[in-house]
């Protein structure tokens, strides 16, 4: 059977860039919705999905080129929930478990011979640690936060 | 203007990709075959070639419904752009030559 001339994009890749796209600034979205939308077409169906893979792997690193803030609240929260550093790292040792502030070249803060201990101390230092966190979470849902002592 | 790229592998197959016909005009997917670049890993590196000028873009002039298919957004080097990929990609193989270090020789035990 003969190639159809031009394919037309599937759905499973037209749903991918479309995921893809959400990462982007929103000034630039329409442009690069257009754009890789267009690229799949002509493709074959296995290379339209790994092209729109690969443009959702590399979507973050495009949302850095084009470098500049996101307008939308909901992005914002997904940005500063992932990219946000940690600034403790839980290590196993010999004696157990050590946590370590990686800003303060390593200073040892935490030691326990449980595991899970270790894992809470380190989530809530960690939480503790980031700054304005929860303003991005008030932001997000559109309230400001400010009213919550009860 | 160079020392504002940071001149990454990929950016650099980019960069000759588009300098092998500097007039040409390329979408996406043909920059990242011409670079041999898998998906998705030249839009970052276009975008931040567009940011500098070195590169431009526009909207593929065709009728949708004629074609079958969307517009696609085609790249090429400016005039400008074109120099100063020159310059940086020598610089980057001058860099790179300068930097090799020999292997060092095993000492006789």
């Amino acid at each position: 059977m003969a190639e159809p001339a031009m394919r037309a994009a599937g759905f499973l890749p037209r749903h991918i860039v479309r995921v893809a796209i959400r990462v982007v600034p929103v000034a630039s979205r329409g442009r690069y919705r257009q754009e890789f939308l267009a690229e799949l077409h002509g493709l074959r169906r296995a290379r339209q999905l790994r092209h729109a893979v690969g443009v959702l792997s590399r979507s973050w690193a495009l949302r850095a080129a084009l470098n500049t803030p996101s307008e939308a609240g909901d992005m914002e929260l997904v940005y500063s929930r992932l990219r946000r550093p940690k600034r403790y790292s839980m290590q196993r040792t010999a004696g157990g478990y050590e946590i370590r502030d990686a800003e303060a070249a390593g200073t040892k803060v935490f030691s326990s011979t449980s595991r899970r201990a270790a894992r809470d101390m380190l989530r809530a230092l960690n939480a503790r640690s980031r700054p304005h966190a929860d303003d991005s979470w008030g932001r997000a849902y559109g309230g400001g936060g400010a009213g919550g002592a009860g | 203007m160079a020392d504002q790229l940071r001149m990454t592998l990929p950016t650099q197959f980019v960069l000759r990709a588009l300098l092998a016909d500097p007039q040409a005009e390329l979408y996406g997917v043909e920059v990242g075959e011409a670079a041999g670049l898998p998906s998705g890993t030249v839009h970052p590196v276009l975008a931040r070639l567009e940011g500098l000028r070195w590169v431009q873009s526009r909207w593929e002039d065709i009728d949708p419904k004629v074609e079958a298919r969307p517009p696609r957004r085609y790249y090429r080097l400016t005039a400008a752009g074109a120099q100063y990929a020159r310059t940086a990609l020598a610089e980057a193989y001058q860099s790179k030559r300068r930097v090799r270090i020999p292997r060092p020789v095993p000492e006789p035990s």
